[in-house]
């Protein structure tokens, strides 16, 4: 399978001033750090994490809205720099967290799904008017609704109304920041099925952006895990989720509460929050929580090693400083 | 409402409850009239149990918990019922007896916690407030004992957090913050409104692990409202089951998760991806939850329902309690041998019927 996008060393950092108004110093916080990601046609890659690991920012250098500090994104073999904000947005798109906030409430629905076509198509009224009444059918939406405003909807159909707005070019690629986090468990698994369907239908590709593993691995062909800014592990979502390598995996699986009752003591599971991102943990990143860290996870970042057919782990315990299994990529 | 009525649970059997909830209902005027936004809400609890209020948005949780602690603003308004704290109904006192109940007997977290504590206060100074007001204690006592309850929430360096505005401290220590301060004057039941949805779930289990020994430790009772099933699995002792302003399904938290019985109930579990069990689509519940003043004739949940039938469409089911201490509202169960009706009249003031 060639890739339809490609992620190389990606690095997003965000200059912070000093909080000392005096001092001009400029400090960077490394949201996404050296970053890299193959995504296929027709695939769903899930990016999790907890809040602050920098998946939100990728997703965003995803589709351009934000600019990488260093490395690159192509996508289908084209470097982002040679393509015009035109072609990058028909060609990918988002579908945001929030459906309450992320719809202008002055525009009816129809307005708000037609406005892309209007924007980078070019298309005339009655043209919009027709793929704008085809898009609401195609998500579940009656052609009645056309007229009415974000706030007549539920959160399920505002979402509804959002993932039209973003099919609406066409798209090869859509980034789902959180896309069925706001929602009830009903309704979450109404659009997760809908996401479902449009894939089939279009041969959509997806990067799903979410910290519910549950759903990651409903949906999802591929996992990334993050944290602070790092890819730790990543590879197929039955390997990662039957077989977790990396320590942080482990620990976010294991902190799911699940819903059956077995009589074993609940694991103690990670203490503590994620370090600062301005300033983080030397070496492995992860080591400053990690339960079976050495001294050589505060000394060296551990390289990313291969661990399965298609499994990939960054962690001194995995490339065996000891055990020398693995081979670095 | 007599006492064999009530849910018998089975331990416990000798204590009295805590709080004993009856017929709780709350009504908001809307174009005039009032609409019930819950009805005839019944519920015991007990020292040391959780009772888990589950379902959708909507449905009157929040609602539910808000007027056990009198907190509905105009236009809403507790219409019927009767809320007893160890045998004082506080649907019966006055406002400023009231204040003093509140935060001291019962006390409550809510979700955002960076929307519930005061930006311009240091941490220290919101949680000391309790031990002013409730146990009139001086300054520095109540600086002591703020000290200990950080450091019992698991808050580590709590001199340092004590100095600090709620911005400085992470989502996580944030909630434990609001734990300390909910727990501040040892209450006799403690009201947690989705307190772990804003967290990831590595936080989360910190919290849950926390509230869970916590409760062990002073008896407090809770009343945990959220959306998450998982969750209630983990920590739940009871579970109400709420649907469009009603109780749906009461039970063990093993009955209902292991054996729901009200379709509802059944849907919510199915539609969530689960760990480990990789389905190719999942099941959905049809439609949403509807709107107080569309309510269907029959059976709130009959237009969703996939094993609605004639009877559901136009008669509404009442509360049935099974001969094992379940509760469900469903018709499938009407007939069902030794199922008792026990529904709470609705009182007057809101549309009953």
């Amino acid at each position: 399978m060639t890739s339809l996008l490609s992620v190389k060393n990606l690095k997003v950092y965000y200059p912070v001033k000093a909080a000392n108004r005096l001092s001009s110093r400029v400090s960077w916080l490394k949201a996404v750090d050296d970053v890299s990601l193959e995504v296929a046609e027709n695939e769903t890659v899930g990016i999790v994490g907890e809040s602050g690991c920098g998946k939100s920012t990728l997703g965003k250098a995803v589709v351009g809205l934000i600019k990488p500090t260093e490395g690159s994104i192509e996508f289908d073999g084209r470097s982002y720099a040679e393509m015009s904000t035109k072609e990058r947005a028909r060609n990918i798109q988002i579908i945001f967290q929030d459906p309450y906030s992320s719809l202008d409430p002055r525009m009816t629905v129809g307005e708000s799904i037609e406005e892309p076509l209007a924007v980078i198509e070019g298309m005339s009224r009655a043209e919009r008017r027709r793929r704008g009444l085809e898009l609401m059918e195609e998500v579940g939406l009656r052609p009645d609704q056309y007229n009415r405003y974000p706030h007549e909807f539920s959160g399920g159909q505002r979402q509804r109304i959002g993932i039209a707005r973003a099919l609406a070019t066409n798209p090869k690629i859509v980034v789902c920041d959180e896309a069925v986090s706001a929602l009830d468990v009903s309704i979450q698994a109404q659009i997760l099925n809908l996401i479902d369907d449009l894939q089939r239908r279009h041969h959509l590709s997806f990067v799903f952006i979410s910290h519910n593993l549950s759903v990651v691995e409903h949906i999802c062909d591929k996992v990334a895990v993050m944290y602070l800014g790092h890819i730790v592990e990543y590879g197929d979502v039955e390997s990662i989720f039957e077989n977790p390598q990396h320590p942080y995996t482990k620990a976010l699986l294991e902190a799911i509460p699940q819903i059956k009752f077995d009589d074993v003591e609940p694991v103690r599971g990670l203490e503590g929050d994620v370090p600062s991102a301005l300033d983080p943990p030397s070496g492995c990143c992860f080591h400053t929580r990690c339960p079976f860290a050495t001294e050589c996870c505060s000394a060296a970042r551990p390289q990313t090693v291969q661990v399965g057919p298609s499994h990939w782990c960054a962690c001194h315990l995995v490339t065996g400083d000891a055990a020398g299994e693995g081979t670095p990529v | 409402m007599s006492e064999n009525t009530a849910p018998v649970p089975e331990v416990d059997v000798e204590s009295t409850p805590l709080l004993k909830v009856r017929g709780l209902t709350t009504a908001f005027k809307s174009s005039g009239a009032m609409t019930n936004i819950i009805e005839g809400i019944d519920f015991n609890l007990y020292p040391h149990e959780t009772l888990a209020i589950v379902g959708e948005s909507g449905c009157g949780k929040s609602v539910t918990s808000l007027s056990i602690m009198r907190l509905i603003q105009s236009p809403g308004k507790i219409v019927g019922g009767s809320v007893e704290l160890e045998g004082t109904d506080l649907l019966q006192l006055s406002e400023e007896e009231m204040r003093g109940v509140r935060g001291n007997k019962v006390s409550m977290i809510f979700q955002e916690p960076m929307t519930s504590l005061n930006p311009v206060f240091t941490v220290g100074s919101q949680v000391m407030e309790s031990f002013q007001i409730h146990q009139h204690l001086s300054k520095p006592e109540a600086r002591e004992k703020t000290i200990e309850m950080l450091r019992l929430v698991g808050i580590p360096a709590p001199e340092t957090v004590f100095k600090e505005y709620p911005h400085e401290l992470s989502g996580g220590l944030r909630q434990r913050v609001m734990i300390a301060m909910a727990l501040a004057c040892r209450p006799r039941v403690l009201i947690a409104d989705e307190p772990t949805t804003a967290l990831d779930v590595t936080i989360q289990a910190q919290i849950l692990r926390l509230l869970r020994e916590l409760m062990d430790e002073t008896g407090t009772a809770t009343i945990l409202i959220t959306h998450d099933l998982g969750v209630v699995a983990q920590i739940a002792t009871y579970v109400m089951v709420m649907y469009a302003g009603q109780a749906v399904e009461y039970g063990s938290v093993r009955q209902i998760i292991e054996d729901p019985l009200h379709p509802y109930t059944l849907g919510l579990l199915q539609c969530l991806p689960r760990l480990h069990e990789k389905t190719d689509r999942l099941f959905t519940i049809p439609g949403a939850v509807p709107s107080p003043d569309s309510y269907p004739a029959g059976c709130r949940f009959c237009p969703r329902c996939n094993r609605a039938c004639e009877r559901c469409r136009d008669e509404r089911p009442p509360l049935m309690e099974l001969p094992d201490g379940r509760r469900v509202r469903c018709w499938l169960y009407a007939d069902a041998e030794g199922a008792v009706d026990v529904s709470t009249a609705a009182p007057k003031g809101g549309e009953s019927a």
